[in-house]
């Protein structure tokens, strides 16, 4: 029961990034930040 | 210094992982104690992305926080690197994205809002891309206002990149016939200007501000542009300068693996090189410089749960170091496909993982280890878990980094001949 709950969560988890699209989002965030002075 | 594999001479007291202004900083505080330096330049960082407004902290964060001056060491490197301005009450910069932001010090090229006079600033109306010169003086205030003048000399000057026109005005004769059209423009204007600001474009090999300031007649200076522009690109000649008149040796390789080698540590390269060292820093960069990369579970991917938990962000080199953000290992998510994406990236989380996660420097000594045995690994800048990602905090830690990793090797470089270590030739700062 606790595996399926927790095979079901750990698929149920979307791909949300991938090596270069987080380094692409640590320099836009360093770039907003140096512009607005804000994060995005 | 010879630096053929294995070597019994390729024994350095220090050797820096990372060419960005923490390794810089790191390797110029450590060739003042010792003359057995070497920096290892893995290629450009975010050092070299940076726009030339230079903050401790997130300069927001910053405005809630007492300014704090900058260490002793930390403002060696600053002279030593020559085109830097800190000063102690701060600065204030404008930016092509509309703000006029406060900041701790500026590359020498940018204009220094705060120390103009009374009067009008002028930005210079010109085509450049990103660049209108009546909406920017519309966004940062009443102070400010359009300035005709023709600075673009040659036709692909309007579509040129940045740091390419930039690059034309390190020619004394180029600077020159810019100064001439400033002044000719002063003449016609009925308006009393106090400083003029310009788009990224005065230098690459140095800041040529001061230049055209003194034979203008008027402060003048650039705004903070985009990243990959020439403020990264005079960093990284600042940066050469400064390290050849400390006799720092920089040789042009990744590191791939540190490992314990006896009382002192063996550094691999990726093409093969190996260095010892009494003490090695870590200044690698973050996620932007290449240092720590996102690596998701393959699993994600998969239908079939994950054989092992692994931790989303890792160390681009192998290293007996532990990675963790705020104050914890990584090695703990709550799944075992790993932290989950809302921890992750924006816009879930404010303070996201990709921020925060770096080196534990808690497991990494400026001394001597709990048992006694001097250990000899250092960090600094963005590779640093908790660290503000930001260019003269990056600086202070390197200065310390780099001074603790000499101070730690000659002891044991003592220890291990026997002899009294000779003391390297210190730098002019």
């Amino acid at each position: 029961m606790a595996l399926e709950f927790l095979e079901q969560q750990a698929r149920s988890r979307v791909v949300a990034l991938g090596p270069e699209q987080a380094r692409q989002e640590a320099l836009l965030a360093a770039h907003v930040r140096s512009s607005l002075g804000s994060a995005p | 210094m010879n630096l053929s594999p294995s070597s019994e001479r390729s024994t350095a007291h220090v050797v820096v992982i990372g060419s960005g202004i923490a390794g810089a900083a790191a390797s110029i505080a450590a060739a003042t104690v010792t003359p057995s330096v070497v920096m290892l330049d893995g290629g450009s960082g975010a050092s070299t992305l940076a726009t030339g407004a230079i903050d401790r902290v997130f300069w927001k964060d910053s405005q809630e926080e007492p300014a704090k001056a900058l260490s002793e060491g930390a403002q060696a490197i600053v002279a030593a690197l020559e085109g830097y301005v800190v000063p102690v009450l701060g600065c204030a910069v404008v930016t092509m994205a509309g703000m006029v932001r406060r900041a701790d010090g500026h590359d020498a090229a940018l204009l220094d809002v705060s120390a103009l006079g009374a009067g009008r600033v002028g930005v210079v109306d010109c085509h450049r891309p990103g660049w209108n010169a009546r909406e920017l003086a519309r966004a940062w205030g009443e102070g400010y206002a359009p300035f005709e003048s023709s600075l673009l000399r040659h036709t692909d000057e309007s579509l040129l990149p940045d740091a390419d026109l930039a690059a034309r005005h390190d020619d004394a004769g180029r600077l020159g016939w810019l100064a001439e059209r400033l002044r000719e423009a002063l003449a016609r204007a009925r308006t009393r200007w106090t400083g003029i600001v310009l788009p990224p474009m005065l230098g690459v090999e140095r800041p040529r501000a001061q230049a055209l300031s003194q034979s203008v007649g008027l402060p003048c200076g650039e705004a903070v542009g985009s990243p990959g522009g020439p403020a990264g690109l005079r960093f990284e000649s600042a940066r050469d300068r400064a390290l050849s008149s400390a006799r720092a040796v920089t040789v042009r390789a990744r590191a791939s693996a540190v490992e314990r080698y006896g009382e002192t540590w063996r550094v691999t390269t990726e093409d093969g090189l190996v260095l010892q060292a009494y003490s090695v820093v870590f200044a690698t960069g973050g996620l932007i410089g290449g240092g720590i990369a996102y690596a998701p579970s393959e699993a994600l991917l998969a239908t079939a749960l994950p054989p092992h938990v692994k931790p989303p962000l890792q160390l681009t080199l192998s290293a007996p170091v532990r990675l963790g953000a705020r104050g914890r290992l990584l090695e703990a998510p709550g799944s075992l496909c790993g932290f989950a994406p809302e921890a992750l990236a924006r816009p879930f989380a404010r303070d996201s993982l990709v921020e925060a996660a770096g080196i534990l420097a808690e497991g990494l000594e400026s001394g001597q280890s709990r048992d006694g045995r001097p250990r000899g690994l250092f960090a600094a800048g963005d590779v640093v878990a908790d660290a503000a990602r930001a260019w003269l905090g990056a600086l202070s830690q390197g200065a310390q980094a780099g001074a603790d990793a000499a101070q730690s090797a000659l002891s044991r470089a003592t220890v291990a001949s026997g002899a009294k270590p000779a003391i390297g030739p210190a730098i002019r700062l």
